[in-house]
Parts: structure tokens; sequence; C-alpha cells
């Protein structure tokens, strides 16, 4: 009881036996005292006698407010919090969210010694201990590390009664022990785990302490406005028994009165690094993407080395594009890639590369002016093979037959000299060559294409989309034995399945009417679609066949005569994921759209040729103008793709190259540069109008399925529906769109390097097609560092069976690099492997590197002013329950009784007088 | 009192403290008095002469009335006629020495510093050939040395003085009356004690005293801390007379105690006034010539008023 009414009881008694300390003193001085032979004995009775009375009150008087200074004392050490009903019973709660993530690894030199900000963060918490050690015995601390949430089943550790000292050391060895992690994890989570803990402990006053590096990429954007959301809801929710406390551990320490941001360090990191292909064949080049990011504010010039960590071996021929030492603009994406064959395979696990790149300084030595190492460094693994292996499952029976669509696909295919080995679903299941995708080993085809198929069974179509969702790269192609319905019920599902779009009921034309005939044209039979993908990104496949847009003239002549339209009434195009990558012109009338064309005309342009300060374009402008109307007119049998045309040459008509003859053919970019408003309402309508009457039906669509990436191609693989593969002036394109469709849906698979402890990783394998053996995962771990890759076994994963699927939950791995998973039989565990499962886990440099702090004002404007009164940022930690041992009162009184006690001690001369040393003392006078 | 003391300045010697390491108590007196005489005040004394016995020097303080103007004339140098004269003041000393007189934290505690101030007295009246006797006294008189003024006479009372030992409560009243007899005819009394007696009783003694036409001097001898009370801490104060004791803390006491000391020597001076007893308090921190002063001052007066008195006559 005491204990809640005293924060520091223990003084309590220690005061109490204080206080007779004065009653002893005096017995003492009553003991113990001079004899005096005296002869003036009856002035000194008399004396006594006649102030005997007056001197017993002032003593004890003053016996009584030593005693009750003493009291005092005793209760502002004892800390007396008071005994009102919200003091009674209630201890604090503390909960630390204790940030550390990679990002924590932030390190400066302090006194000459490398120091990083959770070096700061453990002093902090420290501080707390020790704080509610001294003065809150009974408050609880709960830790919660952010690193931790990524474990199963995370329990944060409950501190209690720190008064003790055995407990408060345990604990800050705890805090000792704690070092930054490479991982990422929101804050969020730990609010949401902290709000557990509020809700548990919903009676006692809280105290919520964020103790972290505040970095701006945490605390901005859609995840850090979710999370600054929440905390203000949280705060204001609570107001009355919460307050929090952001405490900030970057050196220097941020003092949010002084506005702007807090000075940060300088980072580099390399975000990502990948093989564009998840297999690769013996001697197929293979493409690196080294994806490097400068978060600081200077320039830095660095030199990156790869290693094969299989043998430990720094790899000097390789030639990085751009080459070392690499300039890397601060603020900016540098992407470096490099090419390697690999010229051997090896056998075992061994055929899974491993290798890595890192950043050094252009002397070769460590980098410098770089706060966090961790993300110097970064891991990838392709896997070799003799051949590339595709496998390729054909609907129709004679699919294979010249012309046919597994013809032209498998001529593409090998066309390349022994990198692929194409599999024919039907050879391994003749007659039914879907039921190869009921195997269990569908992870060794980078890339599974499905041509003219009809439908698959459930059980293939759930196999088909696992090894999708896990990085298996999907063809689809159509054909006349395409079940639509089916397509559309189960492929496309809304947009959950594995097709990109729905289809109508029936192909374009349909079989009874004849099939679309071939038009030469001075423009593309198909368009590329760059306007999906904005300026600085490549179409996916088609931009890799065309480098530059001039070398899509064979498109020109692509008869495409039958073909699947996708049902854009029922689409529900999901931005990011689907895609239209080429899209056949729309072959609708021209007139169609004379509507649109008479009122761009009539107002904008009309009003711009009345204008005379643009009298120099009106002829040109004119002439364009009437060419379109005459598109359009009721009698013109011209398409809506010409009609697009047509603007687009207005568009960019650049005018004769000629100067004499620039009167008559003005330059018409200047024009639609002029800022008039006109003419800018006219050039805005002019892009919508063509944009609209441009694109026809969707040809080639790619999906985000997973990691895994799906393309699905609206006509057929061979020649039965379009002469793309043979018989065109486009067939030359055919066998590198195939190439190209291979090398993008095979580099589906290099997601599976991923980040540390980002997120739960399984494998899941079919039952059935388990049956007979009892499957375990052995693991392990190869554990890089300038020598060949140790290899470190895990523990087996067993797996759990849901719904025929047998699921083998891997543990999630917070030290970055190759993770090889080798489902074994449990019953021959000596044989060899029945597949390998290839993991890179990387630092999450992306979110890490950046440690931009969090500007005070941000931090003003949208976490401390809209709860003012509950958050606030502090340099006294812990936030204490407001005591009467702080009370002014209390030192006034303490101060009255000082006064009261020392004026009556020097009126009863127990004190020295001043002037007693100078003989001023009184005298009896004669 | 307390201004710098040259080396030539006979009165250096005067000083309490000096004259406390002079161990031999004539010695002590000659050294007050001699200094004293020869370096303050003309003489007062003087007897009838009957027979001239001698010229002397004259020394600075001679009354020049008795200047030899002849011998001046003839030899341009001053004498002083002397002449062997019957002194014509008896002076009777009057010493407490009871256990109170005891008490003394200074170089001379009171019982000293009266024995002193008497031995003076006797040296100089003797001196001055007059006669002077000694009375100690405590629960009782312990001591008479009758009045003589001859000069060997100093002796018997340094050695009265000597041997009283202070002891035992004192008794006024009946000491005085006792005094009282012993001083037959009318004498100069001086009375040094501490006075820590009945008032009334002491009155009434001075009274009968009174009733003899004595001329009473009295020096009421205190020692500085018993007018200061300048102690600190707790202390246990013990009678020196009796078996009070008190512990207390004389800080807390200081006050009321000065208070009551005041009211006392109020009251001892006031009834010395109205018995016309010329009173002088003195603290052993005072000099010795303190005292001696007073005597002197007082036998001036006396003289003089017997003067005026017989001036008529």
């Amino acid at each position: 009881m005491l204990s809640l009414i005293f924060a520091n009881p223990g003084f309590l008694f220690i005061a109490a036996a204080l206080i007779s300390v004065p009653i002893i003193i005096h017995l003492i001085n009553r003991m113990r005292f001079k004899r005096i032979q005296w002869a003036a004995m009856e002035f000194l009775l008399k004396a006594q006698k006649r102030t005997r009375r007056r001197l017993i009150i002032e003593q004890l008087m003053l016996l009584a407010l030593r005693c009750l200074l003493i009291a005092l004392v005793g209760l502002l050490v004892a800390r007396f919090v008071g005994c009102s009903d919200n003091n009674l019973g209630k201890p604090n709660l503390h909960i630390v969210i204790l940030d550390d993530t990679l990002s924590t690894q932030d390190t400066w030199k302090q006194e000459g010694a490398p120091r990083n900000s959770l070096d700061n963060a453990r002093n902090d918490i420290k501080k707390i201990v020790k704080g509610i050690a001294q003065g809150h015995p009974n408050d609880r601390l709960v830790l919660i590390q952010l690193s931790k949430l990524l474990e199963k089943d995370y329990q944060p550790k409950v501190y209690e009664k720190l008064s003790d000292d055995e407990r408060r050391k345990a604990v800050e060895r705890d805090i000792g022990d704690i070092e930054p992690s490479l991982t990422h994890v929101s804050t969020l989570r730990a609010l949401k785990l902290a709000k557990e803990f509020l809700t548990k402990y919903a009676d006692t006053p809280a105290t919520l302490h964020i103790i972290g590096d505040f970095r701006h990429r945490d605390w901005t954007g859609a995840e850090g406005d979710v999370l600054v959301k929440e905390l203000v809801e949280l705060a204001n929710k609570n107001k009355d028994k919460l307050k929090i406390i952001p405490a900030d551990t970057v050196s220097p320490r941020r003092e949010i009165k002084l506005g702007g941001i807090p000075a940060s360090r300088d980072n580099v990191g390399i975000i990502d690094f990948r093989p564009n292909t998840r297999i690769v064949g013996k001697n197929m080049p293979v493409q690196f993407n080294v994806t490097i990011m400068n978060f600081g504010s200077k320039q830095i010039e660095m030199s990156l080395m790869a290693r094969d960590e299989t043998t430990g071996k720094d790899m000097f021929d390789i030639n990085f594009n751009p080459h070392n030492p690499i300039k890397l603009v601060p603020g900016k994406i540098t992407v470096v890639t490099f090419e390697h064959r690999f010229t051997e395979v090896k056998a075992g696990e061994n055929n899974h590369a491993h290798l890595s790149v890192r950043m050094q300084s252009p002397q070769l030595g460590a980098l410098e002016n770089d706060a966090l190492a961790a993300d110097n460094i970064r891991w990838a693994s392709v896997e070799v093979r003799e051949r590339v292996p595709v496998l390729i499952i054909d609907g129709d029976p004679k699919g294979r037959d010249e012309g046919k669509d597994s013809f032209f696909l498998r001529t593409s295919l090998i066309s390349v000299p022994g990198s692929y080995n194409v599999v024919f679903g039907d050879e391994m299941h003749p007659g039914n060559p879907a039921k190869v995708l009921e195997r269990p080993d569908l992870n060794q085809y980078p890339t599974i294409i499905l041509a003219n198929v009809r439908d698959l069974t459930p059980k293939q179509l759930a196999n088909l989309e696992n090894y999708t969702n896990d990085g298996g790269g999907v063809a689809i192609f159509m054909g006349p034995l395409v079940n639509a319905a089916w397509y559309n019920k189960s492929f496309y599902r809304e947009g959950k399945g594995l097709f990109p779009a729905p289809i109508r009921d029936n192909f374009f034309p349909p079989p009874n009417e004849s099939e679309l005939e071939s038009k030469p044209s001075d423009s593309p039979q198909l368009l590329i679609r760059d306007d999906e993908f904005g300026a600085d990104r490549d179409v996916p496949i088609f931009g890799k066949m065309f480098p530059d847009p001039q070398f899509r003239a064979p498109l020109n002549n692509l008869p495409i005569k039958r073909f699947f339209q996708v049902n854009r009434a029922l689409w529900k195009k999901v931005p990011g994921k689907v895609f239209e990558l080429a899209t056949l012109p729309n072959d609708a009338l021209a007139r169609n759209s004379d509507n649109e064309v008479k009122e761009l005309v009539d107002t904008h342009g009309r009003a711009i040729l009345a204008n005379a300060d643009l009298k120099k374009y009106h002829a040109r402008l004119r002439t364009h103008l009437d060419e379109i109307v005459q598109l359009v007119k009721n009698d013109s049998d011209a398409r809506a793709f010409q009609l697009a045309n047509r603007i687009q040459a207005l568009l960019t008509d650049r005018g004769s190259p000629q100067a004499k003859l620039r009167d008559t053919f003005p330059d018409m970019t200047e024009f639609w540069a002029n800022s008039d408003d006109k003419v800018l309402a006219l050039k805005g309508s002019l892009e919508r109008l063509r944009f609209q009457v441009n694109y026809g039906d969707p040809f080639v669509l790619s999906q985000s399925f997973g990691k895994g990436k799906v393309v699905a191609m609206m006509s057929t693989a061979g020649k039965d529906w379009n002469d793309w593969g043979g018989g065109s002036a486009a067939s030359i394109l055919y066998a590198p769109f195939i190439w190209e469709l291979q090398n993008y849906l095979s580099s589906a698979g290099t997601d599976a390097n991923l980040v540390v402890g980002a997120e739960d990783v399984k494998i899941e394998l079919d039952a059935d097609a388990m049956k007979g053996i009892q499957p375990k995962i052995v693991r392990h771990f190869k554990k890089a560092g300038g020598k060949p890759a140790e290899d470190i076994k895990l523990g087996d994963v067993f797996p759990t069976t849901q719904e025929n699927t047998l699921i083998f939950p891997l543990e999630r791995n917070v030290q970055p690099g190759l993770y090889l998973s080798h489902l074994v039989d449990q019953n021959a565990p000596d044989k060899a492997p029945i597949a390998t499962f290839a993991h890179v886990f990387n630092v999450d440099t992306a979110r890490e590197g950046d440690l931009k702090r969090l500007s005070n004002d941000e931090m003003k404007q949208t976490l401390i002013e809209p709860a003012k009164d509950t958050i606030r940022m502090s340099d006294d930690l812990l936030v204490r329950k407001s005591e009467f041992s702080e009370s002014p009162w209390l030192f006034l009184i303490l101060l009255l009784v000082l006064v009261a006690e020392q004026a009556l001690a020097v009126h009863l001369s127990f004190h020295m007088k001043k002037n007693d040393d100078d003989g001023a003392m009184p005298r009896a006078r004669s | 009192m307390a201004k710098a003391k040259t080396q030539d300045d006979p009165k250096r010697f005067l000083h309490p403290e000096t004259i406390a390491r002079i161990s031999q108590l004539d010695l002590r007196a000659k050294q007050a008095v001699t200094g004293f005489i020869s370096g303050m005040h003309r003489s007062p004394f003087f007897g009838h002469s009957v027979e001239f016995v001698q010229h002397r020097d004259y020394t600075p303080g001679d009354d020049v009335r008795h200047l030899d103007w002849k011998v001046w004339s003839k030899t341009d140098k001053f004498y002083i006629k002397q002449y062997e004269a019957e002194t014509n003041l008896r002076c009777q000393l009057v010493v407490d020495v009871s256990a109170s007189m005891q008490y003394g934290t200074g170089p001379l505690n009171k019982y000293s510093y009266a024995s002193t101030v008497a031995a003076s007295l006797a040296y100089m009246l003797l001196h001055q050939q007059d006669a002077v006797g000694l009375i100690t006294f405590d629960d009782d008189v312990r001591q008479v040395v009758p009045s003589r003024s001859a000069h060997n006479h100093l002796d018997a009372i340094l050695k009265a003085l000597d041997v009283s030992r202070p002891r035992e409560k004192t008794n006024i009243e009946r000491i005085i009356r006792r005094v009282a007899e012993n001083i037959p005819n009318r004498s100069m009394v001086v009375m040094i004690s501490d006075v820590f007696v009945n008032r009334e009783e002491f009155f009434r003694g001075i009274e009968m005293l009174r009733h003899g036409r004595h001329d009473i001097l009295m020096f009421h001898i205190m020692d500085e801390d018993e007018l200061t009370f300048p102690f600190a801490g707790t202390t246990r104060f013990e009678d020196l007379e009796g078996p009070d004791a008190v512990v207390c803390d004389p800080r807390a006491l200081r006050q009321g105690y000065v208070e009551v000391v005041e009211e006392y020597l109020t009251e001892v001076r006031r009834g010395c006034s109205r018995k016309g007893i010329d009173y002088q308090l003195i603290s052993t921190k005072d000099y010795l010539d303190a005292a001696l002063s007073k005597f002197l001052h007082h036998r001036e007066a006396m003289a003089k008023a017997p003067a005026k008195s017989q001036s008529p006559g």
C-alpha cells in the first residue's frame, strides 16, 4: 500500500527513523554536559525559573520544527505521490517501441569511436529503466523490438518491479544485447501490438516511447501517412491516460523547435541485383542488373566488384556497363549491367550459381562517407542447366505439325543453338498434354506455354497458379479450341485468375464469317503500347525487340485473320498489374467520330484561324483540319486508326526543312508549343480524340501473378489465325518475339530474390504428386564471406496438408544470402533431392537506405500539433505521475519551516550569533 | 584602560595579567601603587605637621604647598618638607573570602583580585603613614588585623590575606556586625566583596556600620563571566557555596540571566546609594587602577568634606 502512495517507500522508513534524530540529539546533549563551579547560582536559578515556561515552549517548538523538517524531507525523498484514487493501485505502463531496423546501423564517429543510432537508443531505454527503477518501482515496461516482430508468435518482454537491482540489471543486459538488425519492419506493426497492451491494461496510465531514427521514408508517403494517422488517432482517443514520446536517436539529436530538416548522413546502397532469367542454359548469356541508389546529397564515385561465392573468388573479368569507376548522381538510381556466361554445369546443388556484387571505393577499399555498410553488398542466384527447359502444352494433338502452333514455337526456341530444351506435354502424357501440369516439378521450367488449350482441370489450374505464384512464367496463345466460357469463368475469374482479361464468347470474326483480309498499310498493324509505360520504361518484350520505333516498320504488314476480342465492358483492368503490350489498330469507321471532329474544328479551330497573331500557321492548320474533316465525312470509308494517324501527323508536323518553303510549311510543333488558350484547348482535344480512335482490340496482354508473370496473345502461335509465324513481312520478328517472350517470362522467377525477414516464404506442392513418398525439406544456408561459401545446415521443414496441398513453411530469414531448400523423401534421405528451391535474401535497401530524416516542420504539423497534449518531444524520457513531492507547495512549506527553524534557533541562541566573537554579547551594567 | 601602554609607562604593570605573574602579593601591591601614585595623582594625603624630619625631592604630584621655598630660593631646587606626624586616617579593609569569591576565569579570580586590591590599598596607605587594618570573612569573621600605621604592618596584612582561603557560605549581617564591633573608632571602611548575599541582611549590616559613623567604600567585585554569562553548550552549573546544580543551555538562559544580574546590580547600587555608601562595581577583567582610582577619588572627597566642615570650627 505504501508503495502506491510513495514512489520510494524505502526512504519513508529512513525518514521516520530520522525524525527521532533531533530528540536523540537533545537527549544526548542532556547527558553530555560540561561542569562549571558557579558562584552566581542565585541569578541562574532565578533566570531559569523566570524563563522556564517560555524556554520549554520554544524548545518544544524548535524540536517540532526540526522533526517536521525531517518529515518533509522524508516526503520529498520518498516521493509522496498522493492518496487519490487515480494513483492508488495504478502503476504506469511504459511501452517502448524500439526501431532496430537496418537504418539504425547509421554509423558516425564520436570521440574517435564508431557509434550508431541504436547505441543512442539503448542509452535512452536505459534512462527510462533507471527512471522507473528509481522513481516508479511498480511501473511496467514493455519492450517491443521491431525486428522481433518477424518472429513467429513473438511476445514482447514485460518487465516489472524494476526497483529490484537484479531485475534492473537483467533488463539492462537485455538492452545491451540488442544490435541493429538487417531487416525492415514498419513501426505500424509495433503500434498495433502496443495497442493490444494498452487494451490489456486499459485502466493504467501509459507512456508510449517511440525510439527510432524517424526517417522521412518511414513517416511519409502512403505507409507513413497510415502510421501517423494511427498514432494520432491513438493519442487523441486516449488523451486522458496516454503520453506518447517520440525519441529521435540519430546524431545530431533532433531539436524540433529549430525547424528545418535535421542533418543526416549520406548513404549509397544496392537496391537490387538480379539476373534477367531464373534458369539459364550453359554458355547462354545472362544479364545481371545492379540497381544502385545514391541517397545522399553528394556525387559518389565507386567501383563494383562481383564475386562467385561458390568459389569465393572475385570475378575480375566482368565488364560492367557503365564501367568502373561509376559515378553515382545524388538522389538518382544508377543501373549497372553485366553479362555473364556460365560455361559449366555443376552437379547437385551447385548448379545454383551464387553471385554477389559489392561496392568499393575506386581504390578498391571500403566506401567512404557511407553510413550503412550492410547495403553495399547484394547476392543473387541463377540456376544453370545444360539447356533451359521450356514446357509447351498444345491443345491441338496435331500442333507439332508444320505451320501449327507448337511447330513455330519450337522452331523459334531451338533456333538459339544448344540453349532451349523444348518439352511437349503430350510427350509425357499422350492424349492429355495438360496432365503434365499435375507434376510436382514444374518449377524446373522457367516458362510454360499453353497454345490453343481448351481448358484445364481445377487441379491443373491450381497447380499452374501455384507455379506462377512462386515465380513461374506462363505464355498463353489462343486458338479455335479455346473454351471462352471456361477462360472467363476459371482462367480470368474476375481478375483473380491467371488470364489477364475476359474475352468474348467467340473469336472474331466468328467461324461462320470469313477471315479478316490482309490490308497492306503505311502504318503498323500492331500498335506497341508505349503510352502504358511512360517515357522512361520500355514496353516489356517489344521494348527489347524494337529499341528504336523505326524498326517497327515490318509490323505494317502483319495480317491478323482471327483473334479473340477482349470484352472491355467486363474488363476490370488492375493498374500496375495488367498491361496491354500491343493493341490492334481501331478498325471502326472514322466517320463515327464526325461529331467530335466537327466540334473541335468549329470551336477551337475557327477561333485560332481568326487570331491574327497566329496567321503564320493558318494555311497549314486549315489544310490539316480539312484533311481530318474529309476522313469523317459521311461518304468516307476511312478507318478510325487512319483518323488517329492523321491527327498524329498534325501534332508532329515539323514543316519543311527548307527555309524558302517555311512560309508554306511552317513548323507546327512551334505552333503547338504556343501558350495561347485556344491552341492549348485544340491540342488537348486532338490528343484525346487520337487516343480514343487509335486503339482497337488488345492483342498482347501481360499480367503479374504473385511472383510470376503471364503473357497472353489473343491469336494463335501458328499460322492458323495470323501470318506472323510465316508468310508476312512481320515474320522476321516472330522468333525474336518468342525469345523475348521467354526471357520476359523467365525473368519472373528472379523475384525469388527476397528481402530479409519481409514476408513468409513457403513452398506449396500438390499432395497427389507426392503420393508414395514422405516429403520433407532440408534447408541449407550458404554463408558467404571472401572464401568458398560455407554450407550451414538449417532445420528440416515438414509439411502441413491443406486442401490437398502440402505446405512447407520456411522460417523467416534475417541473414542475407542464398538459402537452398532440398525436397527429399524422408524414407530415402541419401537419394538426390527430388527438387531444389533456391531463395536469395537481401537487405531492403530501397526502404532502409534513405537516411534523410523527417523534417521538424513535418513532424510538428503531422504528429505533434494534431495531438499536442499527448504527443510531445522531450529530453525527459520518463513521463511521471504527478507527485506531491514535485509540488512547488511542498518546497515552499519546506522553505518556510526551514526559515522558521533557523529563526527560532537563532532566537534561542542555539546558533552562534555573528557578534558573539566580538565580545558584544549582552552584559549586565552597573 | 584598554589603550596601549608604552614601555616607559609605569602603568604597564597594572595590567592584571602582568600582575598575576608576580607571585608575591606585597610586591604586586608595591608595583601597583608605586606606579600609580607616581604617575597619576597628586597625593591628597598630608598630616598636621608636628616635627620637621627631613627634606625630600619634589615629585610631580606633590602638593606645592609643602615646597620649601627657602631651600628653592637658595639652591634653585624643589624640596618637600617632611614632618613626623600621626595619621588622621584609619582605614579598615573588609575582604570577602567566602567560597563564591573563588570563582574566576581570568588570570585572577575574584578572591585574588580582591586580595590584590586590598594589598595595594594597604601598601599605599601605609606608605602615606595611615593606619590600615584588615578583616576577612566568610560565614564568620576569619582574620582580624588591627589598624596600624607602622611600615611593617603590611606584612601582617598580607599574611592575613594569604592565609585566608575562601570557604563556606557568606553570612553578611552577622559578619558586618562583627566588623562594626572590631572597628571602635570612626574609620574608613573599604569593603571588598561580590555581595552574593541576602541583600536585606547586607544592607542591615551596612546600616550598623553607618551607625558607627564609618565612612564606607564598597568595591563590588564580579567576574566578567558573571556579568555576561558567555557559556555555550549544555552545562551543569554547580553552586560553589551549596548543593544546588542547574543543567541548562546557557545560551538559552543568557538573556534572562543578564536581566536578573542587572536587576541585582541595580538593587545593590541603589541600596548603597541610599545608605550613602560609595559604590564601585569592578570586573575582574578591569585593571587594578580602577579600584585604586576610585579609592583615591573617595579619599579626596572625604578630605574635602571634613575641611569644609572643619573650616567654620
